[in-house]
């Protein structure tokens, strides 16, 4: 699950749900959403959790038939849906990442080299999360879904466009 | 959300989405003192910064102590979501996905468990490095309209992934190109793949088509190649999908009859030879192919002639052309091809430009030396030489006397005399009819004890038969091997074996007809271009016979050119040919340029274009290779 922002048409989120090799079972995305003054405004700095995870990660979610058994996410500020679904969700921090996170009070493992972090609060399950992950990971890179889901989003909205 | 942001309990059934702009509430006054205004969140900027004073000023508060308070409620927008449901043969249908009989693109079938000893067996360094940087993705063709198709193959994991030996195994692993190949052929209906010769076109197939079969998106396949490959492609497909079923086409009439209308294999093999006499079987209604492969398919470049009209006539639903010449002679072979793979896509009299444009999506042509920049190279060179003599005095007379009875013939003459005068004169560049002095052979002696002494092998090809068994006579040291139009067929895969397996056999004398495409002879490190043929593609693809995936070095390429000649004034045209064939399949802006005209023909003797109607050249020349 990730979010993409569309130049001049906002931020667009898309969420691939796929097999423990690699397939895709099914495909979501959302239309672009435009960034709103007023809630940028009232939200201050919780603004893109809330706009990454309560409006277009659940609007995602909620659109699933699979329930998956893990999220993950390169978005950090999809982090805060971990209070709003009971599955767990985990961040796939970006080799490439330019950000510097801030990953405190969340657990974090290393595969290949890549950061990946998981809330803690629900305590021995991030070993158990962790463990799915590096198993994931052994058949596919864990940035590879991304790049899928990147090019699925532009090849919709281009589709889209020119209809 | 609510949980966060909800100010006021108030509206809490009302839609903020249906709240009109600055709506103001105005209950009675045993209700919450409070007057509260609900926006919804988009409207809120309108709010802040126009309407809010006069709102303000409007109301009227219950107590003089209790200020008004403006309300904003922020339930959040619903946001448009689009979904799409994928099952192993595409986008499922309602939603639901279909019956699960293939494992590859089943996304819920369970993993094979991973061999790491097989896996570290077969995967040297070099693949792995490619494994780990190459994603090779595969992408809609330009066709496939619906979003959810395009989808279906946007969102599958790179081939890397999905042919990682786990639920395929390959003999070895694909060249990153490779899996462009296959990501490029398996999405298309119609499709020309024109790799150069030896870049794998016909592994690249076979592993498309096990996929294919695989994912129950097709469930029988034609391939038709000429006669001397179909035990080529037999043995692939034993290397690259050995649980496919595969039956050659053959036998005599009852037995094909049987072959057509029974034979359940997956993969049926026919011969372009025998299309033409199965006709009525091979086109019956009942008789449909998912999928119909033509190897070789310059073979119907041109549309008027009995096999392209078979061809075309197969019901499929799938068209694959392999060639790795499209463009033999000039645009209208790339017409024929594409009548076959894609009815329509281009026409005669289009220029090469349009031609390139329309066939964009169509083709897939890479070159060794883009794509496999590590490969041997090949060395080109050409080695000039003087007539004899003797060659010499018989050159000038048959020239001579050619030239002067094609200007006395006036408006009779036709290009087929011209190409008379040129087979003549080219026979005598290789031996003197008179005496069988040849420099030629003087030459291909000499350069032969250096390989024979090297214990490397090498290929000599020429036009004619009967100047290889010439060769032959004069290369008995060296025990030759023939392979040509006189030898039966059954007879030509244990000569390639011997040649292969046997380290004192040095040398292999081919015809271009017989031995210029689908055979794999890379432990060749020489070839000998005897003489030259009459447009370059073919000339490469005997070439392309050493020097192709798995050579184990260099391969020096010696084409042999008498000077002063009409060798020489030939090897000027193939240059501009191969111009020709550059412009419309390569990817630069090249300039328009012309190819092979009537007039250069004409030209090689200084003659002037006659009246009338001229057989085309690449009739000329299908009857001059029937020949040879």
């Amino acid at each position: 699950m990730t979010v993409v922002e569309l130049p001049s048409l906002g931020h667009c989120g898309g969420l691939l749900v796929v097999s423990r090799i690699g397939r895709p079972i099914e495909f979501h995305c959302t239309a672009p959403v435009a960034t709103n003054r007023a809630q940028q405004i009232m939200y201050g700095e919780t603004y893109s959790g809330f706009l990454f995870s309560d409006q277009i990660g659940m609007a995602l979610i909620d659109k699933t038939r699979e329930r998956p058994s893990v999220f993950i996410t390169d978005c950090a500020e999809m982090l805060p849906l971990t209070e709003l679904i009971d599955n767990p969700l985990v961040f796939a921090e970006p080799v490439d990442s330019k950000k510097d996170f801030d990953g405190s009070g969340l657990e974090c493992f290393d595969l290949s080299g890549q950061s990946v972090y998981c809330v803690n609060h629900r305590g021995a399950q991030a070993t158990a999360i962790s463990q799915g992950v590096h198993e994931f990971a052994r058949r596919l890179p864990l940035d590879e879904p991304f790049e899928r889901i990147r090019q699925a989003i532009e090849e919709a909205h281009s589709v889209l466009r020119a209809a | 959300m609510d949980q966060y942001f909800k100010l006021t309990e108030s509206l809490e059934t009302q839609s903020p989405l249906e709240s009109p702009v600055g709506q103001v509430i105005r209950p009675d006054a045993r209700l919450p003192k409070i007057h509260p205004i609900v926006v919804d969140t988009t409207a809120w900027n309108q709010a802040i910064e126009t309407q809010l004073p006069d709102l303000l000023s409007s109301w009227k508060a219950e107590s003089p102590d209790r200020p008004p308070v403006v309300s904003a409620r922020f339930k959040g927008r619903r946001i448009k979501t689009s979904s799409y449901f994928f099952s192993e043969t595409g986008p499922a249908k309602s939603g639901r996905r279909s019956s699960i009989g293939a494992d590859l693109f089943d996304p819920y079938a369970p993993e094979q468990p991973a061999d790491s000893t097989v896996d570290e067996s077969k995967s040297n360094s070099k693949s792995k490095e490619n494994k780990a940087t190459t994603r090779t993705r595969m992408k809609a063709p330009a066709d496939v309209i619906k979003l959810e198709d395009r989808l279906f193959y946007l969102l599958q994991p790179p081939l890397e992934n999905l042919l990682d030996g786990k639920t395929m195994e390959f003999p070895f692993e694909p060249f990153p190109f490779q899996y462009a190949g296959i990501a490029f052929l398996f999405p298309r209906n119609s499709a020309i793949l024109a790799d150069e010769m030896g870049l794998g076109k016909t592994m690249q197939t076979i592993a498309t088509v096990r996929m294919l079969l695989r994912a129950g998106f097709i469930k029988s396949v034609l391939i038709i190649c000429p006669k001397p490959l179909v035990t080529n492609w037999q043995r692939e497909f034993e290397s690259w999908a050995p649980e496919i079923t595969v039956a050659a086409i053959k036998g005599n009439q009852h037995q094909r009859a049987w072959h057509w209308k029974t034979e359940s294999a997956m993969v049926k093999l026919a011969n372009y030879e025998l299309l033409t006499r199965d006709e009525a079987l091979v086109t019956a209604p009942e008789n449909e192919f998912d999928l119909v492969i033509l190897d070789e398919a310059q073979r119907i470049k041109n549309k008027a002639n009995a096999t392209s009209q078979v061809v075309h006539r197969i019901n499929r639903k799938r068209s694959w052309a392999l060639t790795g010449t499209p463009i033999e002679n000039g645009v209208e072979d790339l017409v024929g091809i594409c009548e076959f793979a894609a009815k329509g896509t281009v026409s005669s009299g289009m220029t090469a430009r349009e031609m390139r444009v329309r066939v964009k999506d169509l083709i897939l042509r890479r070159t060794k030396d883009v794509v496999m920049k590590d490969m041997p190279p090949r060395l080109m060179r050409d080695a000039e030489l003087e007539l004899s003599p003797e060659q010499q005095i018989s050159y000038d007379g048959a020239e001579k006397d050619g030239v002067l009875r094609l200007n006395d013939m006036g408006d009779e003459l036709t290009i087929k005399h011209v190409f008379e005068l040129v087979l003549r004169l080219k026979q005598i560049c290789n031996f003197d009819p008179a005496t069988g002095m040849s420099s030629k052979i003087e030459r291909l002696k000499a350069d032969m004890e250096e390989v024979a002494a090297s214990g490397q092998k090498a290929i000599v090809f020429s036009q004619w038969v009967d100047s290889l068994e010439v060769i032959g006579k004069q290369l008995t040291v060296h025990r030759p091997l023939e392979y040509h139009g006189r030898i039966p067929s059954k007879q030509r895969d244990p000569i390639l074996k011997e040649f292969k397996e046997n380290p004192d056999r040095n040398v292999l004398l081919m015809s271009y007809g017989a031995g210029a495409v689908g055979l794999n002879l890379q432990f060749c490190r020489y070839v000998f271009l005897f003489d030259r043929w009459w447009n370059p593609a073919i000339e490469d693809q005997a070439i392309n016979r050493a020097h192709r995936i798995g050579a184990a070095g260099s391969v020096t390429i010696t084409r042999m050119i008498m000077a002063g000649t009409i060798e020489q004034r030939i090897h000027q045209i193939l240059e501009e040919k191969r111009e020709l064939f550059r412009e419309i399949l390569s990817d630069g802006d090249a300039p328009a340029r012309r190819g092979l005209s009537r007039n250069e023909i004409f030209g090689l003797f200084d003659l002037t274009t006659p009246k009338g109607k001229i057989t085309p050249i690449n009739e000329v020349e299908d009857e001059l290779g029937k020949a040879a």
